[in-house]
């Protein structure tokens, strides 16, 4: 376990005891990936916001139930998981148009970089989002969990109540659409 | 090993988890999947990072606020907590006064030795007539420094909306006053 992440569970710890504090670090640590999470997961940054906010007032009413026998950022993962199909589903039910993915996000990079390089970079962001919105729910869900937060397909299949399998075929179909977008649109290394 | 079983392997491990020494050797070996690994190694760091599909800091804040703002404990001001809080501040002084009558605890009020109150009546009586009496400002003191009277602050102040709800939900006022 890295020191990050021991610093993170030993915050969970001291929240779940009610330290509001602890809890409040715990969510600064935590919340760029959950908010990329949910990003990505819908491509709206108003909802993504949403979202996330929803993820942390959940996760601090349910700190008690939080048992400790996973990490505490998959634990995350899993109500934003919740959240955010909740919320794709409940768009799928209200819209008959695929949402489209908003570009009016503020880049973050905090490093000097090269100018054309930026620029790179946030073409290929508005690409990346625009190709996980084609990809369907539970693929997207799998990449997002897998390449992005590192997950194990087990920690997957629980997180998203699939089975191992189900979970790996959903995965390797994410990559290998990704890998034909990707020869097809010419993305630079 | 087969080139389809290395070629599953490939993209289910790539950029994630370290490839098997199997799947390695099959690919100094093969072609066919030595160009599907430099595919995914030239596709996947493309993906970019988490940091680049993050908000502004500022929205970042927002939300943060937003949640802190959600869980604090919230005082709400409704006829409801006030009837409760009424209820809960006779029932503590019930029983004081049965605590106080059956000389369980110490007098709450710090009553002079000769002083034999029979009820409430008769001790506020007492603190409005004797001018002998402590000065109202030394009683609230020797008040303030009671440990009971702390107890009772206490209830006054840091009543939470759990017990609050409990309150509201399982005890009607009329049936505390
Ligand atoms: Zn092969």
């Amino acid at each position: 376990m890295t020191q990050r992440a021991k610093k993170i569970e030993q915050l969970a710890e001291k929240a779940r005891l009610g330290d509001q504090r602890a809890f409040s670090e715990l969510m600064k640590a935590k919340m760029n990936e959950i908010v990329a999470m949910t990003y990505k997961m819908t491509g709206d940054s108003q909802a993504a916001a949403d979202l996330a906010q929803e993820t942390f007032i959940a996760a601090w009413k349910n700190l008690g139930s939080f048992r400790g026998d996973s990490s505490v950022s998959s634990w995350l993962y899993r109500i934003a998981a919740n959240k955010t199909l909740n919320h794709l589903k409940k768009e799928k039910k209200y819209s008959s148009f695929d949402s489209v993915p908003d570009v009016n996000i503020q880049p973050i990079d905090h490093s000097p970089e090269d100018p054309s390089r930026l620029l790179e970079k946030k073409q290929l962001r508005e690409e990346m989002l625009d190709f996980m919105q084609t990809l369907p729910t539970q693929q997207r869900l799998a990449f997002e969990l897998r390449f992005y937060k590192q997950l194990s397909f087990a920690e997957i299949g629980e997180t998203t109540g699939s089975a191992l399998g189900t979970v790996k075929t959903n995965y390797r179909e994410a990559i290998k659409k990704l890998r034909k977008h990707a020869i097809e649109s010419g993305w630079r290394q | 090993m087969r080139c389809e079983r290395v070629q599953e392997e490939l993209m289910l491990n790539i950029g994630v988890e370290a490839l098997s020494p199997e799947v390695l050797e099959h690919v100094g070996q093969c072609a066919e999947c030595r160009a599907v690994k430099d595919d995914l190694d030239r596709v996947l760091p493309n993906a970019l990072s988490d940091q680049a599909f993050s908000l502004s800091d500022q929205v970042l804040r927002e939300i943060q606020e937003k949640v802190e703002k959600s869980i604090a404990p919230q005082r709400i001001f409704s006829v409801q907590r006030a009837l409760a809080i009424a209820a809960s501040v006779v029932l503590v002084v019930g029983v004081s006064y049965v605590g106080f009558r059956s000389g369980g605890i110490d007098d709450p009020f710090n009553l002079p030795p000769d002083s034999s109150a029979d009820t409430f009546v008769q001790t506020f009586d007492w603190l409005e007539s004797d001018a002998d009496s402590p000065s109202m400002d030394a009683l609230f003191e020797s008040v303030d420094s009671d440990p009971y009277r702390s107890s009772y602050d206490l209830l006054l102040e840091e009543i939470t909306d759990e017990e609050l709800e409990y309150l509201e939900n399982n005890l009607s006022a009329g049936e505390l006053l």
